[in-house]
């Protein structure tokens, strides 16, 4: 898909438009944050998908049998919590100008309370307080965006912006182009599809579905991606003045996989909980055990 | 003017609250859906005269097409989404006195969110956000057919995410080509620029994408999944993805092929697979003993019969393809919920359980007698104008195939009747061993179900309170050009 070459040119304007250099964030809260409300929802079913699933499971057995955590995970913990919190919260908050953004902090932030899960295991986390923020959170992205939407009756941004058009479809320059080096990735890609899809057909373990599922996911998420590289293209950050967009990758894809990405990961929580249940009902993980179904 | 926004946003405003209403009142946490969906039902209704005359077309967070997403609220968005916000008001108000058990704070926020879901998948513009809608609705039915924890409840639930994972994989991969081809997200965008580009990728984004969508909306042959889910779901769930969810599938597909792809030469292949869905389903439909998994295969026959009125493109039967949605919500629904306390008195759901219920449950009994007489197709339920339209339409155009096919469609129906009186002969008309006392459902779930009721009968006696919005709706659907038009001004 070579038509795609300069498919950034018509995010010139997002530094103006969302306040961001790095268009990919310009693009997940800016252009389609209602996308990434839904991505937010997403996760919240799953969690609360999760939970229903697992609650009527018979209990949170307490983790009072497992062994406690040694002593250079226990201490290396003290010094390393804070730093990784540090961190995540730098490539959060500089997320618009720089590599990153809420999901890439969010997750380095996440790694740092596994950490303490991990190094004391008789930690535990509040669920009260962590479901009142989950819902409180979703509120205030839920608020924001109807603030905006009152603002935006004031002032319609549309009118009068001329844009610089869509520019699309510049041949490319066919320096040298091999076929292997612009299909690799769609090879690659669609071979993850096939495994996944040979493994979802052939095997009867949960589990092995499960994990036929997530390599399919990635088939899937490394084609998105690849939908909107070019070669040698470089990251779609407005980082200097005067950086043109020419020969950068298309942002939307990136914004994009970010949301599937999190979507799959739900559909994945979801299904391993079923799994457990499965698990705990039939005793086996076997699919074929199920027979409480048939006409 | 009332932005559709607000159709999606104060609901999922007030889902997420859900929780912490329930932190204070679990019993209060039953009636934000209640709440919402009320909302949801006026604001609908209150634009549908004003979307019927122009679309509303939202660009949110004023990014026009194709940066930002756009929200597309026409006569069949609005129209489906008052449908939604109908039956999701009355399953609310059942579930008040159904849902007892279990994490129920859980149940109604789910509940909620496969609203929204619904509710956003009817009215977005963009093919990307109708992903992300799919998905949150898809994936809140995957958590609540599993709700009531039973073996049977898991099993269909896995079976159930595991195909419609697989679905979702293959919508993306459908998703992205367009993407790769078009440069653009946005649906009017899309279809405006269907005729540059060569059509065999175009052709195998749109093969993945229907058979992507397809897993929800129960087409032939991938709808395995639908009477495991659909029985062994909680009733009022089951209602709800009857009634909602896999129509709003259907919708999705609908969209994609009519608007965005624009494919006139399908139209026909889509006639024969929903007349094949529409004769499986009923077959299967007839060798249940079951009762709620004879309705899951009738919702699969009627949903066979819905791609049928719409695969055969005329004005009249899109109207009439529409007309059998909003038939369908109202006879499955109020099934669902009727079956659901006759089944949780009787305590099995074999249809041989249910002898003598017509005096053990008399308003019960005359509420699934009410349903089941208006999806058969019988006057003066609206289940006959509906079908009236479809088999009308078909004969209009005087084509011997089609004559040949609608034959097919009303043997169909004869099956469709036959197992239905099989079922009203049984609550009627055997005497159960003992005799039991009389115990019908409690009094709101009997309001719920009569106003169900109310509508079958009103709509079926006045079907024209309705059918200036179907016909629009069918011309929003048909004619692509005015869709395209008015999205990129």
């Amino acid at each position: 898909m070579s038509a795609s070459v300069s498919r950034c040119s018509r995010f010139e304007n997002a530094r103006e438009d969302t306040g961001a250099t790095n268009v990919v964030t310009s693009v997940v809260v800016g252009y389609r944050a209602f996308d990434t409300l839904g991505e937010v929802t997403v996760l919240f079913v799953a969690a609360l998908g999760l939970g229903a699933v697992l609650a009527t499971a018979g209990g949170k057995r307490g983790r009072s049998g497992v062994e406690p955590a040694s002593l250079i995970l226990s201490t290396g913990n003290i010094f390393l919590f804070p730093l990784i919190l540090l961190f995540g919260a730098y490539i959060f908050i500089h997320g618009h100008l720089t590599p990153g953004g809420g999901f890439q902090g969010g997750a380095v932030i996440a790694s740092a309370f596994l950490l303490v899960y991990l190094s004391s295991p008789g930690k535990r986390i509040s669920e009260r307080g962590s479901s009142v923020t989950e819902s409180t959170s979703g509120l205030v992205f839920v608020a924001i965006g109807l603030l905006g939407l009152t603002l935006g009756l004031l002032r319609d941004r549309s009118q009068g912006r001329v844009r610089a058009g869509r520019r699309r479809g510049q041949p490319d320059g066919g320096d040298g182009m091999s076929f292997l080096h612009d299909y690799v990735y769609y090879i690659g890609a669609f071979g993850l599809v096939a495994i996944g899809l040979l493994i979802i057909l052939v095997k009867r373990n949960l589990i092995k579905l499960i994990i036929g599922l997530s390599i399919l996911d990635t088939g899937v998420n490394m084609f998105l991606i690849s939908v909107g590289y070019i070669r040698r293209g470089t990251a779609p950050i407005f980082s200097r003045p005067g950086l043109g967009p020419d020969g950068m990758v298309d942002p939307v894809p990136q914004a994009l996989v970010l949301t599937a990405i999190v979507i799959g990961v739900a559909i994945l929580a979801l299904a391993l909980a079923l799994a457990v249940r499965f698990y705990k009902t039939y005793g086996t993980l076997d699919l074929r055990k199920a027979k409480e179904l048939r006409w | 003017m009332v932005s559709p926004v607000l159709l999606l946003a104060v609901p999922l405003g007030l889902a997420l609250c859900v929780p912490l209403v329930g932190r204070v009142s679990r019993k209060a946490a039953g009636f934000v859906p209640v709440i919402a969906s009320l909302f949801n039902l006026v604001v609908s209704i209150r634009l549908l005269p004003t979307v019927l005359e122009e679309p509303i077309i939202a660009n949110l967070g004023g990014f026009p097409p194709p940066f930002g997403i756009t929200l597309f609220a026409g006569p069949v968005g609005m129209l489906l989404s008052a449908l939604i916000a109908l039956a999701g008001l009355v399953v609310s108000l059942y579930a008040l006195s159904y849902i007892k058990t279990g994490p129920t704070v859980r149940y109604h926020t789910l509940y909620m969110l496969l609203l929204v879901g619904a509710t956003g998948v009817v009215l977005t513009g963009d093919v990307f956000n109708l992903f992300v809608f799919f998905e949150i609705l898809c994936i809140s039915s995957y958590a609540l057919v599993a709700y009531v924890g039973d073996k049977a409840g898991i099993e269909a639930s896995v079976k159930y995410l595991i195909q419609g994972a697989l679905g979702s994989a293959l919508l993306l991969i459908g998703i992205g080509l367009l993407y790769g081809l078009f440069g653009t997200l946005n649906m009017a965008d899309i279809a405006a620029r269907m005729g540059s580009v060569d059509p065999v990728p175009v052709f195998v984004a749109m093969a993945l994408i229907v058979v992507g969508l397809g897993v929800e909306a129960a087409l032939f042959p991938l709808n395995a999944w639908l009477p495991d889910a659909h029985s062994s779901a909680p009733s009022s769930i089951s209602a709800i993805l009857s009634g909602i969810a896999i129509q709003v599938g259907l919708y999705a597909v609908v969209r994609m092929v009519f608007t965005v792809f624009g494919v006139s030469s399908m139209f026909l292949f889509f006639a024969f697979m929903g007349l094949l869905t529409l004769l499986i389903g009923e077959l299967c439909a007839f060798a249940q003993s079951n009762i709620k998994r004879m309705l899951a295969y009738s919702s699969i026959g009627q949903m066979g019969l819905i791609v049928f009125a719409l695969g055969i493109a005329t004005t009249d039967s899109v109207t009439g393809g529409l007309f059998q949605m909003v038939s369908h919500t109202l006879g499955k629904a109020l099934l669902f919920l009727a079956v659901g306390y006759m089944v949780y008195r009787s305590g099995s759901m074999e249809i041989s359980s249910l002898e003598g219920m017509g005096r053990r449950m008399p308003l019960t009994s005359f509420a699934f007698t009410i349903g089941a007489f208006s999806l058969v197709g019988l006057p003066p339920f609206v289940g006959f104008p509906s079908k009236f339209l479809i088999v009308r339409s078909a004969l209009a155009g005087q084509e011997v195939l089609l004559q040949v096919l609608i034959g097919l469609v009303l043997l169909a129906t004869v099956i469709e009747g036959a197992y239905f009186f099989r079922v009203i002969q049984t609550v009627y008309f055997k005497k159960g061993e003992g005799r039991e006392a009389r115990q019908d459902a409690p009094a709101v779930a009997l309001f719920s179900m009569f106003v169900f009721v109310a509508l079958i009968v009103v709509i079926g006696v006045y079907p024209n309170l309705i059918t200036d919005v179907l016909e629009s709706g069918a011309s929003e659907l048909l004619e692509r050009a005015n869709y395209i038009g008015s999205v990129l001004g």
